[in-house]
């Protein structure tokens, strides 16, 4: 048995592109340690920020982490772009392997470490005091959750320094083709391991989130008087919770049957495929739900504050996220409507997909009905509002198409999907997190950030996204199926290739106005004061940034916008403190993610006497973390 | 009265486990079929008899039971 | 009550992992006559086992409740007596189980020989990792008792892993019943 598994010279970087990013990614390192040497900031690095249980700062390590990866899935989006605009009657610049490999991390990061990445950042920081909490349920486990995901991500990065293939699957590594037959190589364990850590931080996050909202609501906050943010957070963690195990069950499946030869998804000795599809689009399916839903909590304060407005139909909002759930694990079949269900288990699953419609369609009423005799400022976080309400407009009545099964047997797998799931990532998530982002930047950061260019790159980018995706509706009608690395000229498709490029170019820009506007706002930076939006939920209440422990004096709650009553009344925060309990830092979060790396990678390389160190280590340090009572300290009323 | 609960779960169970397999071992009497739908259902029956008497599920002193969820927190 | 949320916590977590068995379950279910030629359930399980394995788990289950009421007199002498027998006993349900799983491969009934077989062990098996994860967590729950003070943080502990291992038992009924009854009659 080798010393080093499957590790050999050769899966050191030798290719362009490996070379390139171990490259650009050792740079950063390299950057980011002489900047902390030069200001020794090493000590206030660990103890203020990696070691911290404080979700303000968790949430913001969430944000800058998500930031990194969006730039890494963007790399892959225009890598992909370029190959199909230029590979008309040619190979292009990537070979076919290569440019499956890129949709596949492309698809991967967006969806675990993008987007779920800000939003559980911008939970971390608003959810705490939005229900007048100071901390959530389960510190320790938010610092661990947190380093999981991290871990997780490097582990996705990990290839390009060493083993220099990734999965060439798609983003669910649908089997046969991810198994061992066909993918013995390291690529697609990098996948599942990857999946597998960040998996299980999404899962501690979700259960604290849950039982933070549900246990430390400040006194008088009922269910009915959180704010909406919280309710569909809460919505969106209980899909977390209950969907992600299947993932965790279904990659283990697919993993042992790769590194033990087993038969479960094989095309022989009794294996069966069409279970992984059943498997892993029960989980797929509430996914995307779990990604959509907090951002429609984000938009509903968003609507609400800059009407100057109480959101119109709470409870029916509250009904319509609860239905969102409900109905989104009835629906995954409609994820392979072509794969010989039949017509009478293809309807069932049509009609309930199309019955989502409905509480989209209420929340939409709710939030214009919210904007109609209200004082509305259209300051830039409500430009994201407005674009997303016209970009998920239409991407939901494209997936109203889809629902139909024969309409779907036209457009399956065809840019048709992907430019509908975009729409709704993009648009409803992305713009979210971008809204949400901007609106929260204040309160998080004590400035504001520039408002003429976030409206300038908003703008870049809604056009941009037009730009981008109208072609991909047209292809997809025309014929063109996903993930082509290169077709004939003959089907006329390329100008609407080159114009999708075009319009990537666009968001490109618009991003890079986005870092513009960053540098500036630092550079210009003025304190403001704890509510700069004129706000009406409780964050609204603290100063921007808040204090370590969120609140003097725990609020008592007596209405849904507790805030805003506050300044009808002309009451201000109780300034006297009372006795503060508040969760240690700890290093064991960092301690139990990294065995966990070393662990994964050695699983993927198999290694087997550094499985074994690593899981060791995992286990030492959760018994020796469990002999430590005292993890709490006292601040007394000062 | 504690240790009488948790006697009457544990030899509740018993009874159910050696039915289901006094069932297991003699499928004629309800068929293939029959017999599994009643092996479940005993099955579901000795989860509900572990989850009442081993864990005391229906005392009021439960904290799992007074979630008061619908009502005013207080920390 | 801080005890009261890690509690609920912990009984969140326990439905994830509930949900990973239903996964296991339901692959074991549309994969169980998927023998390819080899042997099935019938050819292979041996009820007198399960019975035993079963009876084991079950009495193990009972012990531990007679520790927690212990703990809860704050006799500790009691507890680690008690909580001795239920280790025990788990530890002779995990060697019965690997003599059960030692036969099959000697018979050639390995992992690698079926849809069936591959499924079998796993779900079996994932339950087996985690009996042995819930004796580990009972040695730590035992140093605690001799080492320190039965407080409230060790109690709310203790009571944590007595859950886990009442969970066990109850994936246990679901798996006699599902892999050695149906599994050998359908």
């Amino acid at each position: 048995m080798n010393f080093f598994g499957k590790l050999t010279l050769d899966s050191l970087p030798h290719v362009w592109y490996t070379i390139g990013a171990t490259v650009s990614i050792a740079l950063m390192c390299l950057a980011a340690g002489m900047f902390l040497t030069k200001r020794q900031k090493w000590g206030w690095l660990w103890n203020e920020w990696l070691t911290s249980t404080d979700p303000k700062k968790i949430g913001t390590m969430y944000i800058i982490f998500a930031t990194l990866m969006f730039f890494r899935g963007m790399i892959d989006a225009a890598m992909i772009w370029l190959q199909q605009a230029i590979a008309a009657d040619s190979q292009g610049y990537l070979t076919a392997d290569h440019f499956q490999q890129i949709f596949t991390s492309h698809g991967d990061i967006m969806v675990f470490f993008v987007t779920m990445g800000f939003f559980f950042g911008l939970m971390n920081w608003i959810i705490p005091l939005q229900i007048g909490a100071r901390d959530l349920a389960f510190p320790f486990l938010n610092s661990l959750g947190f380093w999981l995901t991290v871990v997780g991500g490097i582990l996705i990065n990990l290839f390009f320094i060493i083993g220099g293939e990734f999965a060439n699957t798609g983003w669910v590594a649908i089997t046969p083709l991810s198994g061992l037959e066909f993918n013995p190589g390291v690529g697609v364990d990098y996948l599942i391991w990857s999946l597998q850590l960040s998996g299980l931080g999404s899962l501690l996050a979700g259960l604290n989130f849950i039982v933070t909202i549900i246990k430390h609501r400040a006194p008088g906050m009922t269910l009915m008087r959180m704010p909406l943010f919280v309710w569909t957070s809460l919505c969106g963690m209980i899909l977390v919770i209950s969907a992600f195990p299947v993932l965790t069950a279904t990659t283990l499946l697919l993993w042992l049957e790769r590194f033990f030869d087993l038969h479960f998804f094989t095309a022989s000795f009794g294996g069966n495929q069409m279970m992984y599809f059943n498997l892993i689009w029960m989980w797929g399916h509430p996914e995307v739900y779990i990604l959509v839903l907090p951002a429609f909590g984000m938009y509903s304060e968003i609507v609400s504050t800059f009407s100057q407005k109480r959101i119109f139909g709470y409870v029916s909002m509250v009904c319509a996220a609860l239905m969102i759930t409900f109905l989104s694990y009835l629906v995954w079949l409609h994820h392979f409507f072509t794969m010989g269900s039949g017509a009478d288990v293809n309807s069932f699953f049509g009609i309930v997909t199309m019955l989502i419609a409905i509480p989209s369609g209420v929340q939409v009423f709710n939030w214009i009905l919210t904007m109609h005799k209200g004082k509305v400022t259209f300051a830039s976080p409500m430009y994201w509002f407005v674009g997303f309400l016209i970009t998920f407009m239409i991407g939901g009545m494209a997936g109203i198409l889809m629902a139909s099964p024969p309409a779907d047997f036209q457009v399956h797998n065809s840019l048709f999907l992907i430019a509908h799931f975009h729409t709704m990532v993009i648009g409803v998530a992305i713009f979210g997190a971008f809204a949400g982002v901007t609106y929260w930047f204040p309160k998080i950061f004590g400035f504001m950030l520039d408002e003429r260019l976030g409206k300038l790159a908003f703008w870049f980018w809604f056009i941009g996204f037009f730009v981008s995706f109208v072609p991909l509706y047209l292809l997809g009608f025309m014929g063109a199926t996903r993930r082509l690395d290169h077709y004939a000229a003959s089907t006329h498709w390329q100008p609407l290739f080159i114009t999708s490029l075009a319009g990537i170019a666009i968001i490109g820009c618009g991003i890079l106005i986005q870092i513009v506007q960053l540098i500036v706002s630092i550079r210009g930076r003025k304190q403001v004061s704890g509510d700069p939006w004129n706000g009406r939920t409780l964050e609204w209440s603290t100063s921007s940034p808040p204090p370590f422990y969120n609140f003097a004096v725990i609020p008592t709650v007596t209405s849904r916008e507790p805030f805003w009553d506050m300044k009808q009344k002309g009451m201000h925060p109780s300034q006297k403190r009372e006795e503060i309990v508040l969760f240690k830092n700890t290093g064991f979060g960092l301690y139990i993610s990294g065995f966990s790396f070393l662990a994964a990678f050695a699983i993927v390389w198999r290694i087997y006497w550094l499985i074994a160190l690593g899981l060791l280590g995992v286990i030492a340090c959760i018994i020796i973390l469990s002999f430590n009572d005292e993890m709490e300290e006292v601040y007394d009323g000062k | 009265m504690d240790l009488l609960l948790r006697i009457i779960g544990f030899v509740g169970s018993l009874i159910l486990t050696l039915a289901a397999f006094a069932l297991i071992a003699y499928p004629e009497y309800f068929g293939a079929k029959g017999t599994v739908l009643a092996i479940l259902i005993l099955a579901v029956i000795q989860f509900i008899v572990q989850f009442v008497f081993f864990l005391n599920f229906w005392r009021e002193k439960s904290p799992f039971w007074n979630m008061g969820i619908l009502f005013p927190k207080s920390k | 009550m801080e005890n009261e949320t890690k509690v609920f916590g912990f009984w969140i977590y326990l439905m994830t992992d509930l949900i990973i068995f239903a996964v296991l379950f339901a692959t074991f279910i549309v994969l169980h006559n998927n023998t390819f030629g080899g042997p099935s359930g019938r050819d292979l399980f041996s009820l007198r086992f399960a019975l035993a394995e079963t009876l084991l788990l079950l009495t193990s289950s009972f012990t531990c409740t007679l520790a927690m009421l212990d703990i809860h007199r704050e006799k500790k002498k009691g507890a680690i007596f008690w909580l001795l027998v239920t280790f025990v006993l788990g530890v002779a349900f995990l060697v019965l189980e690997w003599i059960e799983f030692s036969e099959f491969i000697h018979e050639g009934a390995t992992w690698q020989r079926s849809g069936f077989l591959s499924s079998y062990f796993t779900l079996v098996g994932t339950h087996g990792l985690h009996i042995s994860t819930g004796l580990l967590w009972m040695l730590v729950a035992l140093f605690r008792i001799g080492l320190r003070p039965l407080l409230a943080p060790s109690i709310s502990k203790i009571f944590r892993m007595a859950l886990f291992w009442h969970f066990l038992d109850f994936v246990w009924i679901f798996i006699f019943t599902v892999v050695y009854g149906m599994g050998t009659l359908l």
